[in-house]
């Protein structure tokens, strides 16, 4: 088999050569290119690396940059995004790297005689070495202008698109990778590329890199020690100190020999083999090894199966420094040595010396450096070399450093070798051969169609002239027109401009490009007219091999291309933008709720008007109490325990038909605290399954009406107080949630003794305050949320003892089992029941069920538990049903005696809002909480634990629609807690906002910050441990979330705050109100500043929202102009960014416009039509 | 049982029934010449922006769905359609044919268009007892419930401005999202009284037969029982919760539609 690759394509853009004759230029007159870091790329970056310096943690404080000299591009800043398919937003997020290797190889492709049309669908491989260096990158460059573009940046910046993006545009099916060995990556590249072809994986490769330096700052610490220190690569020469940059990119394009023969191609060079190795364990990973370069040589020439001595020309890594040149030169003689004794037969140099050090990119260029000495059969002088490095000693060896240029003598074809070496000990190196080719081409007669194309007009034009001097510099002296017009045909004529000449030889080609330039398209006529219409009107492009003549492909100008500025500019205001000031204020995780003194009502008689309806239990003193007060003409509604749902439709249509104002639900009035769980079961029942249905046939009447819901001493207003009626106090965390979710029916709840006068009744049932009042007798007092800034741990400094029992309900939870873990981790030595609905599998099924992922939170963490040797029982029951919990708690009692403690962390969550939830779900959540913590006392009623924490809520102090059922159980849970405190038992409640990582708000996505910051697992740990060591009966575990933007809403309850959480509430209010006008503000100006032409209508007329809309969308785009019927989508838009333009477009033009609106709108006249209405309808409403 | 559904005004979009014209050329040929100009050209292409105007949207709406009612499969136990759609619901049932329907809706077209300073907006995610007693709150007498679509979707009308200021008011209920929806007259209100009037002695002038299959009306949310609720619908508020109710209660499991998904997802939100 015939295991030659030919080359036949070749792209170079290096500084001072954008082609492989302007690079042999170079390379021939020994020429080198370093120079100081270009000017207005230093301007572009000064400001960004004063930038990076001030803001680093130790920041240095330098006023002047040191670039380094090297040779660097002019600019790379630029970049044709038409060409490319992109939009000219999109080419400015992308790294200058990924749109160098992109257009490198687009040239590469080009000069093979391939266009995209060719190159679609067909196994095509595309192969970059590429290495992400250290110091900045573009990415973290325009992050640090604009965090927001991050996501949208992805895809321009991660280097596996290097390879992707261009497989993807042209729509290749070849391998498609990127290859990281640092400095020998593109020629690994090739090796893997050439492998590819052999093995069959594509047809045709592409290979290439590129590299720029984006910031070459010189700093002491910042060197790796293979830099030069002017910048001058000295390689071999007795001066050389280090490489210098270099910056620049390169392609070649390979395939199969006998196919490249076969397709007519121009054949640069023939590859005839390579290898790659690696060092091995040597001293250190950073050192060179001569011994494995000398393996690597035997291993490539063995594949390329030449004689060594044929080699004539040898393009070495030659990176000048003092250790790598003399390693270096050390394998080559040895490898030579193995095959002969003959003396400086084999020219030795490297690029580096022209054109720098291009790391991942400097194996290919030189690879290309090499094809240009055989192609030009010359040996080049080798670049800054004027004293021999002593300690080379090439009189002895194969070698010699060529100083001048002169003719290559060959007696067979001539062969040159690459080298290529990675920091790091990956090796590489190629076998390349001259190709000759003995046929000229048979002269063709008649006239052809010669087609060109540009993806732009100005492209288009540049690209003709660009004949016109190719021709005219001799360029296609030696072509025969039917393959120039083959050629453009397959390779420079699928772009959307085009232009099409008829010749019937390269004069006349000249003439007629001549002409076009001058007077544009002419129409063609004669034989060829139908297909050059067809060409112009832009059909489809034959790629077909002529069927007169075998193919050939001719070398051709490049592609102009038509590059405009692709570049974040960082802004020089960025000191005044930077706020360095830090806010560190430091707020509480802990709250509380108290209850504080408030002035007793004004009395009042009777407002006018006022009309009050009193639901009544028969059975208790409320008729006789209500009576106390005047209440004018109220009526009495006595209800007993079997009313219905529908009973309450009657009382909402009385309520709308008599006008009533107030409601006074008075039905949980029981004088004492029920003892037995059947009297809990039956009040649940009557007092707060009444009050959800008389909610909720209020609600869907749609009346306003005021609700006083009237308890007797159910909440406990003194800690310790056991004569508190707590079951009745869940009624209080439902009343708050019916103002969230029905603002007409305002709730006020009097929790009251009988010894408040009827006066000061009347007075309560008729005022303007809401919320929660404790009336005992004369006395008033209401909720005032305050902060906890540190809590007494005075309890017990351990509250587990060795060998105690502990119970721990909702235990197998994330919860639950997250305080399993902290208790067996503080103590290891008790004994913890979990109990909990859905228990836990059989031990003999645990193996099975962690391998298949189920189950595997509870069991490893169970398993955990034992390791640390603590003993574990898990029992199933339901803690919301009486019967299962007793049970469960009984047989617990028999196996392990007293309950030394308990946690209550069983909770279900609320679900829908009073309107829509059924009164199944609503007991459901309710149970759990309130019928479980009341068994749980119950039943360790005779020996007290010494500890009981309930898990409580937000919810019953700042609940959110949907939460009535959850936060009526949690209400009672704060309030037991409250009563049973000074006990012999220590019970407290924890009111918790979301965690943050684990339990049932992760379960239901609702665990970000809101009014709260969503608590971090070990701080809610902590505040369990707190409270047990201290004596509360209550703490409210959440950190306000003082700068978020939903912080307002604290005032939006019943709840007064302290006077300090008022306080900063107030002042991040108005700062979160500077920030949106500034961010909106901001946001404004930058849409003014885009400067976007419009077009697409016949009379040129557009709205003015039609311009700002345009602006809008030309700021995510970036085009200099836009067609008012283009499509949002079709201008390169994708969901990603369309909410952040819907959101410029709301921003800009005041009105709410989202995401939806936008992907139905879609082009500019209809978001401007739209935002129109939009606009006249807040004008209506102001 | 099925029911086949057909929407309102309001799902008009460029290039709706595009594939639909060349296969029913009769059809629309007689369109064409009951309006005077090119109904396909309105639908598919509307150069001149037609679409957003009452006069144009509602002919282009029933000829769409009706053009896509003859193209899905037949043998439905009901129709029901909302607001315009009752004209095709009733075009299905054998009451109205064709071209009587498209005169009476291009009439019924121009005199709704008639009316105009009025507004409408869509409010999700509550009762419509809740936007009752908002609109009572608010105080205002120009703006009603206009339709009832679902459980926590309905409609409000009205003059303009009111309907803003309505919207705001609303706006704050929570869950409450309220969007504005660009027609021009204050649809389904007591506002609509003169275009109503005028309609009715329209509607005198038209042959009624009786349905070969039940039709269930968005007015009344009962069987349609005759034209004259045609008149009575200009101002009354559509009563979609209650017509969907009643198919239900009446067999019906499955509802079908044309012309994109709006009634089957709304039926979807009626509990």
């Amino acid at each position: 088999m015939n295991t030659d690759i030919a080359i036949v394509g070749v792209s170079v853009d290096v500084p001072g050569a954008r082609d492989l004759d302007a690079f042999w230029r170079i390379i021939s007159t020994g020429s080198s290119s370093v120079r100081p870091f270009p000017q207005d790329r230093r301007q572009k970056l000064d400001q960004y690396i004063h930038y990076l310096r001030a803001t680093s943690i130790d920041p240095l404080n330098e006023p002047d940059i040191d670039y380094h000299n090297g040779s660097f591009l002019d600019e790379v800043d630029t970049f044709d995004y038409a060409a490319f398919g992109m939009n000219p937003r999109q080419a400015t997020l992308t790294d200058p790297h990924h749109r160098m290797v992109m257009r490198a190889m687009f040239l590469a492709f080009e000069d093979a005689g391939y266009s995209a049309d060719r190159l679609r669908g067909s196994r095509t491989g595309v192969f970059v070495g590429f290495a992400v260096n250290p110091g900045s990158t573009y990415l973290d460059y325009i992050c640090r202008i604009d965090p927001t573009v991050g996501q949208q940046a992805i895809t321009g910046n991660i280097p596996t698109m290097l390879a992707n993006r261009l497989s993807h545009l042209l729509d290749l099916r070849g391998p498609s990778l990127v290859v990281d060995t640092a400095c020998s990556a593109t020629l690994v590249a090739v090796h893997q590329a050439k492998n590819a072809l052999l093995v069959g994986d594509c047809d045709l490769a592409v290979v290439g890199g590129a590299r720029i330096v984006f910031a070459p700052v010189k700093h002491p610490h910042s060197n790796i020690g293979i830099e030069s220190s002017d910048g001058v690569t000295r390689t071999f020469d007795e001066a050389a100190d280090g490489t210098g940059f270099g910056e620049g990119s390169g392609a070649v394009v390979l395939k199969r020999m006998e196919q490249a023969l076969a397709d007519g191609d121009q054949i640069y060079a023939v590859l005839k083999g390579s290898a790659v190795n690696h060092d091995g364990n040597t001293e250190g990973i950073t050192n060179p090894d001569s011994d494995s370069q000398a393996e690597l040589l035997l291993a490539a020439w063995r594949n390329a199966d030449v004689d060594p001595r044929s080699i004539g020309y040898f393009e070495a890594h030659g990176t000048a420094t003092r250790v790598g040149d003399p390693i270096e030169h050390e394998g080559m003689k040895r490898a030579f040595a193995k095959h002969t004794d003959d003396r400086g037969f084999c020219a030795v140099g490297t690029v580096k010396a022209n054109v720098g050090h291009l790391f991942e990119g400097s194996g290919v260029i030189g690879l290309i450096k090499a094809i240009a000495v055989l192609r030009n059969g010359m040996i080049p002088p080798q670049a800054n070399f004027a004293t021999p490095n002593p300690k080379l000693d090439f009189s002895s060896g194969p070698l010699y450093v060529p100083t001048t240029l002169r003719p290559w003598e060959s007696d067979g074809p001539r062969r040159a070798g690459v080298s290529a070496f990675g920091l790091g000990g990956t090796n590489a190196h190629a076998v390349l051969e001259e190709h000759t080719s003995g046929e000229r081409p048979v002269p063709s007669e008649g006239e052809v169609l010669v087609t060109l194309s540009a993806a732009t007009p100005r492209s288009l034009t540049w690209l003709v002239e660009r004949y016109l001097r190719f021709i005219d510099g001799g360029g296609l002296a030696d072509a025969d027109i039917a393959d120039i017009a083959y050629t453009t045909r397959v390779s420079r004529s699928s772009h959307r401009h085009r232009v099409a000449v008829l010749a019937s030889d390269v004069d006349d080609l000249r003439r007629g490009l001549a002409e076009l330039l001058v007077n544009g398209q002419r129409p063609i006529t004669g034989p060829l007219a139908a297909r050059a219409k067809a060409y112009l009107a832009g059909g489809p492009v034959d790629s077909a091999p002529p069927e007169d003549r075998a193919p050939r492909i001719v070398r051709l100008p490049s592609y102009a291309f038509d590059e405009t500025l692709a570049w974040m500019e960082f802004p020089d205001t960025w000191r005044a933008q930077l706020s360095l000031a830090t806010n560190d204020e430091r707020h509480p995780v802990t709250h509380d709720v108290e209850f504080q003194p408030t002035p007793a009502l004004p009395r009042t008689g009777v407002p006018d008007g006022a009309s009050v309806l009193a639901l009544v239990d028969p059975d208790t003193d409320a008729e006789a109490f209500l009576a106390t007060a005047d209440l004018g003409a109220a009526r009495v509604l006595r209800l007993g325990e079997d009313f219905t749902a529908e009973s309450f439709d009657d009382v909402a249509r009385l309520v709308v038909d008599e006008d009533v104002t107030h409601v006074v639900h008075a039905l949980a009035f029981e004088p004492a605290p029920a003892t037995e769980v059947e009297e809990v079961e039956r009040r649940t029942a009557k007092n707060l399954t009444s009050l959800f249905h008389l909610s909720k046939a209020l609600m869907a009447a749609g009346v306003k009406v005021d609700l006083v819901v009237l308890t007797r001493t159910a909440v406990c207003a003194e800690e310790g107080d056991t004569t508190a009626v707590t079951e009745n106090a869940a009624l209080v965390g439902f009343g708050k949630v019916i103002g969230r979710e029905y603002p007409y029916i305002k709730v006020k709840h009097l929790d009251v003794d009988t010894a408040v006068p009827g006066p000061a009744l009347a007075a309560e049932v008729f005022s303007g305050e809401h919320g929660l009042f404790l009336l005992r007798g004369p006395d008033r007092s209401r909720e005032v949320f305050v902060e906890v800034p540190d809590v007494d741990t005075d309890g017990p400094e351990t509250y587990l003892k060795p060998g105690g029992t502990y119970l721990i309900t909702g235990g197998t939870g994330a919860l639950g089992l997250a305080v399993a873990r902290s208790f067996a981790e503080k103590r290891p030595d008790i004994t913890l029941v979990l109990l909990s609905r859905s228990g836990m599998p059989p031990r003999d099924e645990w193996d099975d069920l962690l391998a298949a992922g189920t189950a595997t939170k509870r069991i490893t963490t169970v398993r955990d538990l034992e390791a640390l040797g603590t003993k574990v029982f898990v029992r199933s029951a339901d803690a919301g049903d009486p019967k299962a919990l007793a049970a469960a708690v009984t047989g617990i009692q028999q196996d392990h005696g007293r309950i030394d403690g308990i946690v209550h962390a069983a909770g279900l969550p609320g679900g829908a809002t009073l309107m829509f939830r059924l009164r199944e779900d609503f007991d459901e959540v309710v149970r759990v909480k309130l019928h479980g913590a009341f068994v749980l006392d119950e039943l360790t009623r005779d020996d007290r634990p010494d500890f009981v924490v309930h898990f409580s809520s937000v919810a019953s102090v700042f609940p959110a629609p949907g939460q009535a059922d959850y936060a009526a159980g949690n209400y009672y849970l704060d309030n037991l807690a409250r009563s049973q405190a000074g006990g012999s038992c220590h019970v407290v409640a924890l009111d918790w906002v979301a965690w943050k990582e684990i339990g049932m708000a992760v379960d239901h996505g609702t665990n970000g910050d809101t009014m709260f910051k969503a608590l971090p697992t070990s701080v809610g740990l902590d505040v369990v441990d707190a409270a047990l060591r201290s004596r509360r009966s209550r703490l409210f575990a959440g950190e306000l979330n003082y700068r978020g933007e939903l912080i307002h809403l604290l005032r939006s309850y019943d709840v007064p705050l302290s006077a300090d959480i008022d306080a900063k509430v107030e002042r991040e209010m108005h700062a979160l109100e500077e920030r949106l006008l500034k961010a909106s503000e901001k946001i404004k100006a930058t849409v003014a500043a885009v400067q976007v032409e419009l077009k697409g209508r016949e009379n040129g007329e557009y709205t003015d929202v039609e311009q700002s809309v345009a602006q809008c969308l030309a700021l995510a785009f970036g085009y200099p102009a836009l067609d008012v019927e283009a499509d949002f989508f079709e201008l390169g838009g994708d969901s990603i960014m369309a909410a952040s333009v819907a959101s410029t477009i709301a921003v800009r033009h005041g009105v709410h416009y989202d995401v939806a609106d936008l992907l139905a709108d879609r082009t500019i006249s209809e978001i401007a039509y739209h935002v129109e209405e939009l606009a006249e309808f807040a004008e209506d409403v102001a | 049982m099925r029911c086949l559904l057909f929407p309102g005004q309001g799902v008009q979009r460029k290039g709706m029934g595009a594939e639909l014209f060349a296969r029913f050329p009769d059809a629309t040929a007689l369109a064409d010449e009951v309006l005077g100009y090119s109904i396909e050209e309105l639908c598919v292409r509307d150069p001149q922006r037609r679409l957003r105007d009452t006069r144009y949207a509602q002919p282009a709406v029933f000829f769409v769905n009706a053009l896509m009612g003859l193209a899905v499969e037949t043998g439905h136990d009901f129709y029901a359609g909302h607001s315009l759609g009752e004209y095709n619901a009733l075009v299905a049932a054998g009451v109205l044919d064709l071209e009587a329907a498209l005169r009476l809706v291009r009439r019924r077209a121009e005199l709704m268009s008639e009316i105009t300073g009025g507004g409408m907006s869509a409010v999700q995610g509550v009762p419509v007892a809740f936007v009752r007693r908002a609109l009572i709150e608010t105080g205002l007498t120009g703006v009603f419930v206009a339709n009832l679509n679902a459980d926590t979707q309905t409609t409000i009308a009205g003059d303009r401005t009111e309907v803003a200021v309505a919207a705001k008011a609303i706006a704050a209920l929570p869950g409450a999202r309220v969007v504005p929806i660009n027609v021009s007259g204050p649809f389904h209100t007591p506002l609509m009284a003169p275009a109503e009037a005028r309609f009715r002695e329209v509607l005198a002038g038209f042959e009624f037969r009786p349905a070969r299959v039940p039709v269930v009306s968005g007015v009344t949310g009962e069987v349609f029982d005759g034209p004259d609720l045609l008149a009575r619908q200009l101002s009354s508020p559509v009563e979609w919760v209650r017509a969907v109710t009643t198919l239900r209660a009446a067999g019906v499991t499955a509802f079908d539609e044309v012309n994109g998904t709006t009634l089957g997802s709304l039926a979807g939100k009626i509990a």
